[in-house]
């Protein structure tokens, strides 16, 4: 990490007073010969310490075996007492609760990001599902049989938590990078990167996220629910393609404001704001699946139908922070409106884990698949080719990339172009640092650990 | 050759690669005492030559540190001003900002302790990375880290560069 990465330590950095310079001057070689005589002349033979370097690093290595043995003796020893030296594991220790033992089998299904189920997409639906198994807290094993099977154990699971399991396990959780100036559209229709050369000013809000600070956010821009459906349901079907994360329409039921239907959906427990309109059913990707969404007593005549199309989707904007959690219904709650046009998906991610950078920040790190790297690299020159090209008259106008998980915005880093003028290439991997609570780079983590599911999967049989 | 001589050699070695580095730290933070204090940390140097490790220049830079706030510390009780300073950790030295910061960025560097100054500065100005920050610093890398990011934190806040979750923006890097 240079200084150049982070605002602060630039800032810092071009305050310096003294600038060192590859060779001294005379100013500073009469100082030094000042100096040195200075040194000599208080004490030409101090007594020797008596330790030479050599000598004293040899030490400081066998401390550190020493000390490394003892921790190594030191677990063993924690582990026998937790417990009790019998061998038995951690889930057997806890012993003397009823411990029922969930097995599902899942059949994998082709996605149009992955159109052929093959042993390795198996093996990343297998990672996936024990990750989540991991940050569930649940014990478990996985493992696939045949071609398209796969059998998931899991113990200790109350019985009133078994639907809970199954779902959370084969949920698809759909995560996906997007190009965030290309695909976002102002209230007007148009993406944000066709506005900006104009310096619009609803395409610069969302672009900088103005007062908020940051894009996604749901005071940068972000639209009340009725206001977004109804901007992407003025779009056209887009035909079906790798890049998109959704197959098929979604469906919104509202109801009009002040109507018996929103009067009907208060009572049933949906938030209601007065005067405006509220939300009855949806999204529900069948008109079947919105109907028995439905209140109580209010029929779909009754509410106003809008249809998202496929090749759009609605994405509510960020939580403000890890532990301010907007529900989707909360009248706080805001949204943004996208193409669906996907760089990135779960199956392109590898390894995502939360730890801190360099400077002690708290970041989240992750590969790439080879072909993950390849539209990495592509997606990010993009942006930064974009800012380049729309940052003019000494306004550097970063654009970013957006990560977004079951139709909720995560994270809407920058690329700073003139740090990565072709993008970033991600041999390595990336880190998303900045903006993050250690809370909120855990939470990031675990949800790019719970997307990464790259095919389908239907439930066959749980017992 | 004698032993003294190959001493004063290698002593002269580590003075030659490092006098500059340690004489910038210096100039950076009190300019009228910076011979006194470069003479007294390559001192401290000479006399224990034989206890410094491969990477000198963290470790003169923490004597340079001490023997700053030492000074400082000298100059003020000539002024008076003992009692206030008497107050301050051992270490510590008065912070007065340079002409070339902003008076944004001087109020805010102003408001933090010494110990998180200290830390951007390290960074910020003497280039080191937080390991080698952490052995000028006298404290542990981990303890450095943490230093750094509240330090960095505060100091964005002041700026409106961020808010409580460090900078306002998130960023993408490459992983090295």
């Amino acid at each position: 990490m240079t200084h150049h990465d982070d605002p602060v330590i630039a800032e810092l950095a071009a305050a310096n007073p003294v600038a060192v310079t590859g060779r001294p001057g005379a100013a500073e070689r009469e100082a030094a010969t000042r100096v040195l005589l200075r040194v000599l002349e208080v004490d030409p033979a101090p007594p020797r310490t008596g330790w030479r370097s050599s000598e004293r690093w040899r030490g400081v290595g066998q401390a550190a075996g020493i000390v490394a043995s003892a921790l190594v003796v030191l677990a063993v020893v924690a582990a026998l007492i937790r417990f009790g030296g019998t061998g038995q594991s951690a889930g057997q220790a806890s012993g003397g609760r009823s411990q029922a033992t969930l097995t599902l089998t899942f059949q994998a299904l082709p996605t149009p990001q992955v159109p052929r189920i093959t042993s390795n997409s198996l093996d990343r639906v297998t990672q996936a599902i024990r990750a989540r198994l991991a940050i569930a807290r649940w014990r478990g094993s996985v493992s696939a049989s045949g071609h398209d099977r796969l059998t998931v154990v899991v113990s200790g699971i109350p019985a009133h938590d078994r639907a809970a399991v199954e779902e959370a396990i084969g949920a698809p959780q759909n995560l996906a990078f997007y190009d965030w100036e290309a695909d976002v559209l102002t209230p007007n229709g148009r993406t944000v990167a066709g506005q900006l050369p104009n310096q619009d000013p609803a395409a610069l809000q969302l672009s900088t996220g103005a007062s908020a600070g940051q894009p996604g956010a749901p005071a940068a821009g972000g639209l009340p629910l009725y206001r977004a459906v109804k901007l992407a349901s003025s779009r056209p079907a887009v035909p079906l393609s790798r890049y998109i994360s959704r197959k098929g329409a979604q469906y919104y039921l509202f109801g009009a404001p002040g109507s018996a239907a929103c009067t009907a959906a208060k009572a049933d427990g949906m938030p209601v704001v007065p005067g405006e309109h509220c939300l009855l059913a949806g999204p529900a990707d069948t008109l079947s699946a919105l109907d028995q969404a439905l209140p109580a007593e209010v029929s779909r005549s009754e509410g106003q139908l809008l249809t998202v199309r496929q090749g759009t989707v609605v994405l509510q904007a960020a939580n403000p922070t890890a532990s301010d959690v907007i529900p989707f219904t909360s009248p706080q709650a805001r949204f943004f409106v996208l193409r669906d046009h996907v760089a990135l998906f779960g199956v392109d991610i590898t390894n995502p884990v939360a730890s801190t950078d360099s400077w002690g920040s708290p970041d989240v790190r992750f590969g790439f698949t080879a072909a993950g790297r390849r539209a990495f690299q592509k997606l990010t020159a993009t942006i930064a080719h974009r800012g380049q090209d729309v940052s003019v008259g000494g306004q550097k106008l970063y654009q970013h990339f957006a990560v977004a998980v079951d139709g909720q915005l995560v994270t809407i880093p920058q690329i700073n172009f003139e740090q990565y003028p072709d993008g970033v290439i991600g041999a390595n991997g990336a880190d998303i640092t900045g903006a993050l609570t250690r809370n909120s780079a855990r939470e990031i983590a675990a949800m790019l650990r719970l997307g990464a599911l790259p095919v389908d999967l239907k439930l066959i049989s749980a017992r | 050759m004698p032993a003294d001589d190959a001493r004063r050699k290698e002593f002269e070695l580590l003075f030659a690669a490092n006098h500059g580095p340690v004489r910038a730290y210096v100039l950076r933070r009190a300019p009228v005492v910076v011979d006194d204090v470069v003479a007294e940390t390559f001192l401290a140097a000479w006399r224990r030559l034989d206890t410094i490790g491969e990477d000198p220049l963290p470790w003169l830079l923490g004597v340079a540190r001490r023997a700053l706030a030492n000074q400082l510390r000298a100059e003020r009780r000539r002024e008076a001003l003992t009692r206030r300073l008497r107050r301050e950790p051992v270490g510590a030295y008065t912070w007065e900002p340079p002409d070339s910061m902003s008076p944004a960025l001087a109020d805010a560097m102003a408001s933090l302790s010494w110990r998180e100054r200290e830390a951007l500065l390290l960074v910020a100005w003497e280039g080191l990375d937080p390991a080698r920050a952490a052995v000028a610093a006298g404290c542990t890398a981990a303890a450095f880290r943490v230093r750094l990011h509240r330090a960095r934190r505060r100091v964005a806040a002041a700026l409106q560069h961020g808010d409580e979750h460090g900078t306002s923006t998130a960023i993408v890097k490459e992983i090295r």
